[in-house]
């Protein structure tokens, strides 16, 4: 009977491990990844300050703390109620660095669904409730990575350059999807958040916050743009990361931090020039100079790593 | 425990192939075999392009031949509103034939009632058209082009954005579809797409050719075509007084064109002198791209075929009649236009007398093709 169980066991991991696209991974890895009750990867997770981001119901409680019972300045960073419409955004370029400073690029594998030629889409978005995006989820960047403590995680936030300019209509998954396409500058999103108030005194304002390279150009099919606007997220936490039993966090109110949605809606769709007075208020939040589209002076409040 | 694992593992190999429902965008695999044998299968009727005089043949994207069952296909998904989220607008909502494909609106309204920045471009010869749109240096095909109305939400204009399954779903759903697509794609085994569906589009788009004006007859020989008024206007609009010529040329009286012949593609875009409160957030023209100050304004040339339909005038549907549109010009520009350093350089003020205005108005007013606007083969089949 054992026997039988344990064949089932390899037969099924075996069908897992083969992954539907014909992409192996280390049978060792699945194991343990099948103990911990995932899926061998770096995990995310997203939050509105210290609230889940979910697509169902109000998200409240992200708020600082007032000691008043009445609010009377109400803005993003503060306690309105929100709505969230969408929030997802494509990763790539991992890299871990550990204790000796040895740096390994992980390998992310094709898997016909999330993740084509080492760029994965995170989406926090259901479709369901005050969400209009796809119904399905993933929190996870599939890829072997090893049970120990590393010094910094670094990934870039977008798409490379080499991929960015592709025809989207007939680009593998998840490169296909027409809410991540931006097909005005032939390219991609590389970051949508968007959500709502609904606070009485504010109900329906907007925030929504587009991020992807502007400026581009184009001659004889091949692209050029002044501002690639790619954020390289480096995180370093005080006592290490551990992807078994650490994940990342992203917190959409800190990307909105400087947004004030209480007297009418902010929108930020990385047009360059066009946009620059919304924009460059938020892009630093990501670490990012709006006016160049590279790193700016200021560090990356967005990302963080907490226990999963 | 071992049940438990036996049962996750299940669940997990479900949850690992459950695909995110995007992959009927894979053309058929037929294809790859035609191209390793170096040929290519033929994809239905071809279509003739009955052209008028003086009309070169125009430049077809490699890898979509223009097909009479793809033109058919075409028609009916530009008239369908099953291309808006809501079923409220279709392409033919915002491009009218009786206006020359435009819509008479300042600014056009998307299928949620939000307002377009730009004025309803109009589609005379389009598939001359070296780039689509009032301002956008790399959309360079209709097929491309159609996306942006469909899924672009900013603004909203058809809402398709995320409903890719919704609309192949109406599609596929539509037994009338279901043989369309089939004859227009012969050689997908899944001839329902986004790919061709903008194919499809652009293919009955190109079909819009527009050369049997008054103008054209007169070209022709039938000198009786123009009258003595749109004759003195046709000379002044060719002569060195007004110089409209410049930017807006040749049989398409545009300055940007692309046929068979081209080989240089000179892709150009204008400030013609308007009121620099025209060229704020989100109207910068070039600039958008570019976000050089020099190309604050600028932006394409349209073609002036079947102009006098397609009122009001300029990017953001400000000048109401042709009369203003060539007050604008004789005055050099509107405004501080006038002195805007990146105003072209046939933007400056000249002198015409009022009867030379409505001359020139005439001559405008004998580039409007009411075969264009009335033929059958580009009507509403609903």
């Amino acid at each position: 009977m054992k026997l039988l169980y344990k064949s089932a066991i390899i037969a099924l991991l075996t069908a897992y491990i083969a992954n539907c696209d014909g992409q192996s991974a280390n049978p060792n890895l699945a194991l343990l990844a099948l103990a911990t009750g995932n899926p061998s990867g770096i995990q995310f997770s997203a939050v509105v300050g210290d609230s889940h981001a979910t697509c169902e119901g109000d998200i409240s409680g992200h708020g600082d703390s007032h000691s008043s019972s009445v609010v009377t300045i109400q803005h993003v960073a503060g306690v309105m109620p929100i709505k969230l419409k969408d929030l997802r955004f494509y990763v790539s370029g991992f890299e871990l660095v550990d204790q000796d400073d040895n740096v390994t690029t992980l390998d992310i594998p094709n898997t016909g669904v999330w993740q084509y030629s080492g760029v994965t889409l995170l989406d926090f978005e259901n479709g369901k409730g005050s969400c209009s995006g796809t119904a399905e989820t993933n929190n996870l960047v599939q890829t072997s990575v090893e049970n120990k403590t590393y010094k910094t995680l670094r990934f870039t936030l977008g798409i490379p350059e080499s991929l960015n300019h592709i025809d989207y209509s007939v680009a593998p998954s998840p490169l296909n999807i027409s809410g991540l396409a931006w097909g005005w500058t032939m390219g991609y999103r590389f970051f949508v958040g968007e959500f709502i108030s609904n606070d009485a005194a504010t109900l329906g304002n907007a925030a929504v916050l587009h991020i992807g390279s502007a400026g581009c150009t184009e001659s004889s099919g091949v692209y050029t743009c002044t501002n690639s606007n790619r954020t390289v997220i480096e995180l370093t936490p005080t006592g290490g990361f551990n992807p078994f039993t650490q994940k990342v966090q992203f917190d959409l109110k800190k990307a909105v931090t400087g947004w004030d949605i209480s007297a009418g809606s902010k929108s930020c769709h990385s047009m360059g020039a066009m946009d620059s007075a919304n924009c460059s208020l938020v892009y630093p939040n990501f670490g990012l100079d709006y006016s160049t589209g590279n790193a700016g002076s200021t560090a990356q409040t967005v990302f963080g790593i907490v226990s999963k | 425990m071992n049940r438990l694992i036996t049962f996750s593992l299940f669940l997990l190999l479900l949850f690992q192939c459950t695909q995110l429902g995007l992959e009927k965008e894979k053309s058929s695999g037929s294809e790859g075999i035609l191209l390793l044998l170096g040929t290519s299968a033929p994809e239905g009727t071809p279509y003739t392009w009955d052209l008028p005089p003086g009309f070169p043949a125009p430049r077809i994207p490699s890898d979509n031949p223009v097909t009479v069952e793809k033109v058919e296909l075409g028609r009916f998904l530009f008239y369908d509103t099953k291309l808006s989220e809501n079923e409220t607008q279709s392409c033919g909502s915002c491009h009218k034939q009786e206006d020359a494909f435009t819509d008479g609106l300042t600014v056009s309204v998307g299928s949620t009632g939000q307002s377009h920045p730009r004025n309803a471009q109009h589609l005379s010869n389009v598939a001359y058209n070296l780039r689509q749109t009032w301002a956008n240096p790399v959309l360079k095909k209709l097929e491309d082009q159609a996306r942006v109305p469909m899924f672009g939400d900013n603004p909203v204009e058809l809402g398709m954005k995320d409903r890719e399954d919704l609309l192949l779903d109406r599609l596929t759903n539509d037994p009338d579809y279901v043989s369309k697509f089939k004859a227009a794609f012969p050689n997908d085994q899944n001839p329902f797409s986004i790919l061709n569906i903008t194919k499809a589009l652009s293919s009955f788009q190109r079909t819009f050719i527009s050369g049997n004006s008054a103008y054209d007859r007169y070209q022709a020989g039938d000198f009786s075509a123009l009258s003595a008024s749109a004759i003195r206007g046709k000379n002044l609009f060719f002569g060195e007084k007004a110089e409209c010529f410049h930017c807006h040329g040749g049989f398409n009286f545009t300055d940007t064109i692309l046929h068979v012949g081209t080989v240089f593609e000179e892709v150009t875009f204008h400030n013609n002198g308007l009121d620099s409160s025209r060229f704020v957030s989100p109207n910068g023209g070039l600039y958008e791209f570019t976000t050089k100050e020099s190309d604050r304004g600028k932006f394409r040339a349209p073609s002036l075929r079947n102009v006098e339909l397609t009122a009001p005038y300029m990017h953001d549907g400000s000048i109401p009649d042709l009369l203003s549109v060539v007050n604008h010009y004789v005055n050099g520009g509107t405004g501080d236009g006038t002195t805007n350093p990146n105003r072209d350089v046939f933007v400056r003020s000249f002198s015409l007398s009022e009867s030379e205005k409505q001359d020139l108005v005439e001559f405008l007013k004998s580039l409007t093709d009411t075969e264009f606007t009335t033929n059958p083969k580009f009507q509403d089949p609903f």
